[in-house]
């Protein structure tokens, strides 16, 4: 084989990878959107209380896919989310994208910092809160005022349960998926 | 009754087709982003009002369902939690709250504000929205793959449910995606119509005037 | 699925973070003062976080009210001795100043302190 052979190769190679990143990215945020569907037909008791149930495919995420496309991912589902719902320019669509995007650098983070000294029950649980609690401060500055206190403790510890539980699925999850197992193939270039 | 509700929903699926006939979606949206701008910097309450019932009249036009109880319990849940702090003149009170001016009017712009932006996103984001570019077919391909999902979710059960799930992903993924640069290509294959151009045209020059005006207007 | 030291310990700090919130809102502690004027034409509230002057219309003209670094003070008024101008800035539920002639009464108020006042009689 000669040597613009070879590098062609390589070259068919690395976007045969890249297509395949763009795949998982694209299916995961098509979840997003299912599982937020899922949420939203959930009864709640105060219309402010979000699960964050949307999140479970950024947190198998952290693990998989390389930065860009885990923050490409963020995006799609708070775009794709925000068309759906016709939302785009609204406040809602504010809070899902501040939320999202710090739930989704915390997760990054701690799985950086801490590897594989903790499970994706941690993970979760720092995404989840720190997600709320940014959002609660975004609500007391444009919706709530200092009255934002009041609703914080039980957004807060929603945020620590659902974190929790999201948390142990994706643990039991990614431990017994065959999808994961190709898709983390197909990630990291080798089909 | 049923009838009732049926022939309302047909009205507004019928409402629905013409608005996203007249207007391409990207004209569509990139005309209620300068409009919400416009309106988020807008710092009379009274004009704020106008512009609101006006969203709420596109939202109910463009066949979007719009529910006016929510939106007035949103509001209240505002206001109400405004009103916690008091700021500003004392008008009323209850039992041990007081009831004051300032705090009240700045519930009802947050108010306003937060159910304003609610409707005009509603009277111009179509489904058929698209992003150019590599974000933009990223996105078109989940949403791809967002309708097989919805096609196949009846195959989920309780109690196997991370197997069944781990199935459904596999059998969504496998199908592949020939079809993912035909949405694409849908989209930008629709003429602009310049009545609806100038229509959108009109609405943001409005909105904008609308902020010009009071200072204008002080100065004289 | 086994859990790690480490997950249990970010749950308890989140847990912490929980209840520190729930403290701060529906604990005691939570001393939100604030000033309330009241004059002539009505009554008027403020917390005493935010810097703000006031300007209250008495019978016999403006008195001036500056809130400032946490306390409130009347700082001009139109009355001939300038007793409540002397009588500086307060910043604790219970405390007051006034000005008489005007008919202009400044006091702060904590939240469920009880430290209103059940009548003016000039």
């Amino acid at each position: 084989m000669g040597a613009s052979t070879r590098s062609s190769t390589r070259a068919a190679e690395r976007s045969s990878a890249e297509r395949g990143r763009a795949d998982v990215t694209a299916l995961l945020g098509a979840f997003c959107f299912f599982l937020s569907a899922v949420e939203y037909m959930i009864p709640k008791p105060l219309p402010f209380m979000r699960l964050g149930i949307a999140n479970l495919p950024i947190l198998l995420a952290a693990d998989l896919l390389p930065l860009p496309w885990y923050l490409a991912l963020a995006l799609v589902k708070v775009f794709g989310m925000s068309v759906i719902s016709g939302s785009l320019f609204s406040y809602v669509a504010l809070f899902s994208l501040a939320g999202t995007l710090t739930a989704a650098l915390a997760m990054w983070l701690a799985r950086r910092a801490f590897g594989r000294g903790v499970t994706a029950v941690g993970v979760s649980i720092l995404g989840a809160v720190a997600s709320n609690a940014v959002q609660m401060g975004l609500a007391r500055v444009l919706v709530f005022g200092e009255a934002v206190r009041l609703i914080a403790p039980p957004f807060l510890a929603t945020g620590l349960v659902t974190g929790a539980f999201l948390g142990v699925f994706a643990e039991i999850f990614v431990e017994r998926s065959r999808w994961y197992a190709r898709a983390r193939s197909q990630v990291d270039g080798r089909g | 009754m049923g009838g009732a509700r049926e022939r309302r929903r047909e009205a507004r699926a019928r409402r629905r087709s013409s608005w996203e006939r007249l207007f391409p979606p990207w004209a569509l949206a990139s005309a209620g982003a300068a409009i919400s701008a416009a309106y988020l910097f807008q710092r009379s309450l009274e004009v704020r009002a106008c512009m609101f019932l006006v969203f709420l009249a596109a939202a109910l036009l463009s066949g979007k369902k719009v529910s006016i109880a929510a939106t007035l319990f949103v509001s209240a849940g505002i206001v109400a939690a405004n009103l916690l702090a008091p700021v500003g003149k004392v008008i009323a009170a209850i039992g041990p709250l007081k009831i004051t001016q300032t705090a009240l009017l700045d519930g009802l712009g947050k108010a306003l504000v937060f159910e304003g932006l609610v409707y005009i996103s509603k009277a111009s984001i179509l489904p058929g929205l698209r992003l150019p570019g590599r974000f933009g077919s990223l996105v078109a391909r989940a949403f791809l793959y967002y309708d097989r999902i919805v096609e196949f979710k009846g195959s989920l059960k309780p109690a196997t449910f991370i197997a069944d799930a781990d199935s459904l992903m596999l059998k969504v993924w496998d199908e592949g995606l020939e079809v993912e640069d035909a949405a694409a290509r849908q989209a930008d294959a629709e003429p602009a119509r310049p009545l609806a151009l100038a229509l959108l045209g009109a609405a943001v020059l409005a909105s904008y005037a609308a902020l010009l005006g009071p200072i204008l207007l002080r100065r004289y | 699925m086994r859990l790690r030291p480490l997950d249990l310990a970010i749950g308890l700090v989140a847990a912490g973070v929980v209840a520190f919130s729930a403290i701060a809102a529906y604990g005691q502690g939570g001393g939100q003062a604030e000033a309330v004027i009241r004059g002539r034409d009505g009554e008027w509230v403020y917390p005493l976080t935010a810097d703000r002057e006031l300007r209250v219309d008495g019978p016999l003209g403006e008195t001036t009210v500056v809130i400032r670094d946490k306390t409130i003070r009347i700082t001009d008024s139109p009355c001939p001795n300038k007793t409540c101008i002397a009588a500086g800035a307060i910043g604790k539920p219970g405390q007051w100043v006034a000005c008489l002639p005007n008919q202009v009464f400044v006091s702060v108020e904590g939240r469920g302190a009880g430290g209103g006042v059940d009548a003016i009689v000039y």
